[in-house]
């Protein structure tokens, strides 16, 4: 389920990375209302949980193996507030140590696995086991569909997030720039996999993980519980404000990238901006006629359009690798010399 | 010899065949062990390459850190093949001139996801999905198309550019420079916090993990049903957490008795020093270039 690099358009995964920023801020907020100053350790050692559980191999149909997610298991057992935390570090750690999950495409699978799977399965599991505080046979059942819907709708949401990029973000020939899949396809091979598969070995995890922690430390469970119940009757407006204005900066902004849709980002040329704007804007028109008095030359007339290109790029790369190359040589000199 | 044998069992003197005991192991678990010995190998890795005096290891994290994270981002907006492959051999050049080890780089950077995700993409290749310039028939009606082709390079180049870059940053430079530099980025303070001490902690639970799972693997003796192993695992992940839970408790205290407020403090302060520059221009020139190529020859 995690979304790497290369998949997604900038144009998503940037504006997912900006509204997460409210969500750790009101989760953030939160866990240091429940437990203080506790919250960094209490955190940090929850990330690094949630990072070992999403380690542990766990055999499936056919002899082969799969791992568990756990973050209805956190969100049960912590919160959902201090999992959404915990989940959002163990997911950037996984980025950057493992590259598990790209990193402009960080803020979806937040969004994803740090937010829609805990608070989805939280809330099922919260109907279902009501207000009880001790981990009974309907706290199991609450923990079983709650995940199993959890992990359903996190792998529903990165499905739908797969099967628009051909919809918005394609060529002028119709081929498409970043997942090439439509939803036609990315919906039924992600929830086949994810309703027959890892969703029931999910619950399964879940429910008896968390049966064996009510067993050995029903005070800890219960008191989690308590404190969720309570923490969910005291939740004041703001941090749903902050919910809301997280979403609402992901679809006003999301459009902004359809701008790029057709034609290379940045790669406008100037009789495209004409045709887009009706207009050349003055300055572009300036620096067009700069370009073409520093090299009067470009043009190339008679010249073959492809020997032009490969001789272009072959100076080009060269440059650049002397370029690297010589900068890498002057700062070792100057290293160096600081040391003697 | 002759006598030893007289006194042992005839099952102990026959030689053993380990066929059967091999098919029958739980290999679960070593897929498990294995996976999470990967955490302690790649911050092996991260320690061995640092300490060298390449061209990264001497920039300054920040500087560092912008600039490698630029290129993530620049190489996901730019669409041109050539680009990206030239994006893509930049990391390489990095890599070479970071004293790093090219067979480490590409196994972990080139070797596995980069090529999964081109042969996942090569069905959208075909001419069901993609219309275009037919360029491998399969059959008298289905064929590969360019546009096709193209799109899967895209997402796989993509994808391999953002880990070598990623690669280059966790490889050169340790994690307290990381956080030091994140900290001078000015993410909050709260977060970079919980990430240092989670990374750190990670190596705790792993090996707490490690143990439980060893314990178990050395216990284990034929076949186990698919139901005690998903149970073995429940009741790991819940011994995880329980551990992490009084740990998290421990350390605190620990925390409180060494004097903390509730607030991190960073001791050494980072310099932009002169190399630092040169770094940030060399790569400023090599971004004009790029974008000199694309405007102006159609890259």
């Amino acid at each position: 389920m995690h979304i790497p690099d290369g998949y997604i358009s900038p144009a998503v995964s940037v504006p997912a990375l900006a509204a997460m920023v409210p969500v750790w801020g009101a989760a953030l907020n939160k866990t240091k209302k429940l437990v203080g100053r506790r919250q960094i350790p209490l955190l940090a050692l929850y990330a690094a949980f949630s990072f070992v559980i999403m380690m542990f191999n766990i055999p499936v149909v056919g002899g082969s193996s799969a791992h568990a997610v756990g973050a209805v298991f956190a969100a049960i057992a912590l919160g959902p507030w201090p999992a959404c935390v915990s989940i959002s570090i163990a997911l950037l750690i996984q980025a950057l140590v493992f590259g598990d999950g790209g990193i402009l495409s960080y803020g979806l699978n937040c969004i994803n696995i740090a937010v829609i799977m805990p608070f989805t399965g939280y809330a099922v599991y919260r109907l279902i086991a009501g207000k009880n505080t001790s981990f009974s046979k309907r706290s199991a059942a609450g923990a079983f569909i709650g995940s199993y819907i959890g992990i359903n709708a996190a792998a529903f949401a990165a499905a739908v997030e797969f099967g628009i990029q051909p919809l918005i973000f394609k060529t002028a020939s119709g081929a498409p720039l970043y997942c090439p899949y439509p939803l036609s396809v990315s919906i039924p091979a992600m929830m086949f996999t994810h309703t027959l598969f890892a969703g029931p070995l999910e619950a399964v995890i879940t429910a008896t993980a968390l049966a064996l922690v009510s067993k050995y430390a029903p005070d800890m469970l219960c008191k989690n519980i308590s404190a969720g119940i309570e923490h969910n009757i005291n939740e004041n407006k703001s941090s749903r404000r902050k919910i809301i204005a997280a979403f609402a900066v992901l679809v006003l902004l999301t459009p902004l990238g359809l701008f790029a849709s057709g034609t290379a980002w940045g790669e406008w040329g100037l009789d495209e901006l004409k045709a887009d704007l009706g207009f050349i804007p003055q300055g572009m028109a300036k620096l067009s006629d700069l370009w073409h008095g520093l090299l009067p030359d470009y043009s190339f007339e008679g010249a073959p359009e492809k020997l032009v290109y490969s001789i272009s790029a072959l100076i080009g790369t060269a440059l650049i690798f002397t370029v690297i190359l010589v900068t890498s040589k002057i700062i070792m000199h100057i290293k160096k010399a600081d040391k003697s | 010899m002759n006598r030893v044998n007289k006194n042992l069992p005839i099952w102990l003197a026959q030689s053993e065949n380990y066929s059967d005991y091999i098919e029958c192991r739980p290999h679960f678990l070593r897929r498990a062990l294995s996976e999470i010995t990967k955490v302690f190998q790649n911050e092996f890795l991260a320690e061995k390459y640092e300490k060298y005096d390449g061209l990264l290891q001497i920039i300054d994290p920040r500087v560092k850190i912008l600039v490698l994270l630029f290129y993530i981002v620049f190489a996901s907006a730019v669409f041109s093949i050539f680009v990206k492959i030239l994006i893509a051999a930049i990391g390489l050049l990095f890599a070479v001139m970071s004293k790093l080890k090219l067979s480490d780089f590409l196994r972990r950077v080139w070797c596995y996801l980069p090529p999964v995700l081109f042969i996942l993409s090569l069905p959208a290749a075909i001419n069901l999905f993609s219309s275009g310039t037919p360029l491998i028939y399969l059959s008298k009606t289905f064929y590969f198309t360019l546009s096709g082709i193209r799109t899967a390079l895209r997402v796989s180049l993509t994808c391999g550019i953002s880990l070598s870059f990623v690669y280059l940053i966790f490889a050169t430079t340790r994690a307290v420079q990381i956080e030091k530099a994140l900290r001078a980025l000015k993410l909050p303070d709260v977060f970079v916090s919980i990430l240092s001490m989670a990374y750190r902690y990670i190596f705790v639970l792993a090996s707490e993990a490690i143990k439980v799972i060893e314990a178990r693997f050395l216990r284990t003796v034929g076949k186990v049903k698919s139901k005690d192993e998903r149970r073995f695992v429940s009741h790991s992940i819940a011994s995880v957490f329980l551990k992490s839970k009084k740990l998290s408790g421990d350390v605190y205290d620990a925390m409180c008795c060494r004097g903390f407020t509730g607030k991190a403090v960073s001791l050494n302060e980072l310099k932009f020093g002169i190399q630092d520059f040169i770094f940030t221009c060399c790569n400023v020139i090599i971004v004009l270039i790029l974008l000199l190529g694309v405007y102006a020859f159609g890259w």
